[in-house]
């Protein structure tokens, strides 16, 4: 499953978007990117796409 | 979100005049963009090697590394290479039309960018590719010799009785040879300003240590067995006594195995974005 993390900085603003698996670890940052003074907080999640569904199949032998 | 400072940021590093760090893609098929922005200044990583099999294995190449400006819409298709298997290459991370390549860790080569494989024990390395956009990759290093430096790092040389020889440096590390020499050591992985080389394995002696990256460290190797080589979001696995560690996220080779164990995974690539 892949997801879009939308992240907002609480001083400046400043939006950071981060897209991944959802058994992947987020990418920290400490302060924020563009300001260097705020930090990140979550505005946000969207899944993109799902795994494939497993299919079973089943039949017998005539 | 909070924590350890990205190595990316614009406060650590110089980024693109007037550019900001906007997105990190590590999974799907394509990036949403807003609709103002009609072009972006990209890293692409491509996925880092699988380490070599048992018995004296070599490291695997860090993954490729491609960087330019690409012109994007409001929803753009992407691939993310994964990182390799025992024994496999990374696969590519494309985007825009530019294309970073997987690390190498045995025929057939490394694809654009991607560092050679560390050659086993008793064997020669891999030579490192070239660059999407050009530059050379680094020589194959020899069963006495290190991996050529490039703008990707050749594979070291593996070895039945030295100390096995390091992967050469790049934009992405190539991988440490092996030995299966009496108490000898497996060849570190070379460093990679992006994508470190996985550590090469011995039998009786210390595997080799994964190659660092510009703000990430390589896994140590505790064992027998290669560290993995650091990647561009994180560091490498630490190797174990047998089994080789894990490259890091982002395009890291993954570390050489010895005897009985399987060789580390490479770590998956990544897209980075500026605008």
């Amino acid at each position: 499953m892949t997801i879009k993390y939308e992240y907002k900085c609480n001083a400046c603003s400043h939006d950071y978007v981060e897209q991944r698996g959802n058994d992947e670890p987020n990418i920290f940052f400490s302060t924020c990117l563009k300001c260097n003074v705020g930090t990140y907080e979550e505005t946000g999640h969207t899944v993109l796409s799902l795994e494939p569904e497993r299919v079973t199949v089943e039949y017998s032998e005539e | 979100m909070a924590s350890t400072v990205f190595p990316l940021a614009s406060t650590s590093t110089v980024v693109p005049r007037d550019l900001t760090l906007q997105q990190t893609i590590t999974s799907g098929t394509s990036i949403t963009f807003p609709s103002s922005i009609t072009w972006a200044y990209a890293v692409l990583i491509g996925g880092g090697a699988g380490g070599r099999t048992t018995g004296g294995g070599g490291g695997g190449g860090g993954g490729g590394v491609t960087i330019g400006w690409v012109r994007v819409t409001t929803s753009t298709p992407c691939t993310i290479g994964a990182g390799g298997a025992e024994s496999v290459n990374g696969s590519p991370t494309t985007f825009g039309g530019m294309v970073a390549g997987g690390g190498g860790t045995q025929t057939p080569t490394a694809g654009f960018g991607g560092a050679g494989g560390g050659g086993n024990a008793g064997s020669a390395g891999i030579a490192g590719a070239a660059g999407f956009f050009g530059g050379t990759g680094g020589a194959a290093g020899t069963t006495t010799a290190a991996g050529g430096n490039g703008y990707s790092g050749g594979g070291g040389g593996g070895s039945t009785s030295l100390s096995a020889f390091a992967g050469g440096v790049g934009m992405s590390g190539g991988g440490g040879g092996a030995t299966s020499g009496t108490t000898t050591n497996g060849g570190a992985g070379g460093y990679g300003t992006w994508t470190g080389g996985g550590g090469g394995s011995s039998v009786t002696g210390a595997g080799g240590a994964g190659g660092n990256t510009t703000s990430y460290t390589g896994g140590t190797a505790s064992g027998a067995a290669g560290g993995g080589g650091a990647g561009t979001l994180a560091n490498g696995s630490a190797g174990g006594a047998i089994n080789g560690g894990a490259g890091g996220s982002g395009g890291g080779g993954g570390g050489g195995a010895s005897t009985s164990g399987t060789g580390g995974t490479g770590g998956n690539g990544c897209i980075i974005l500026y605008y």
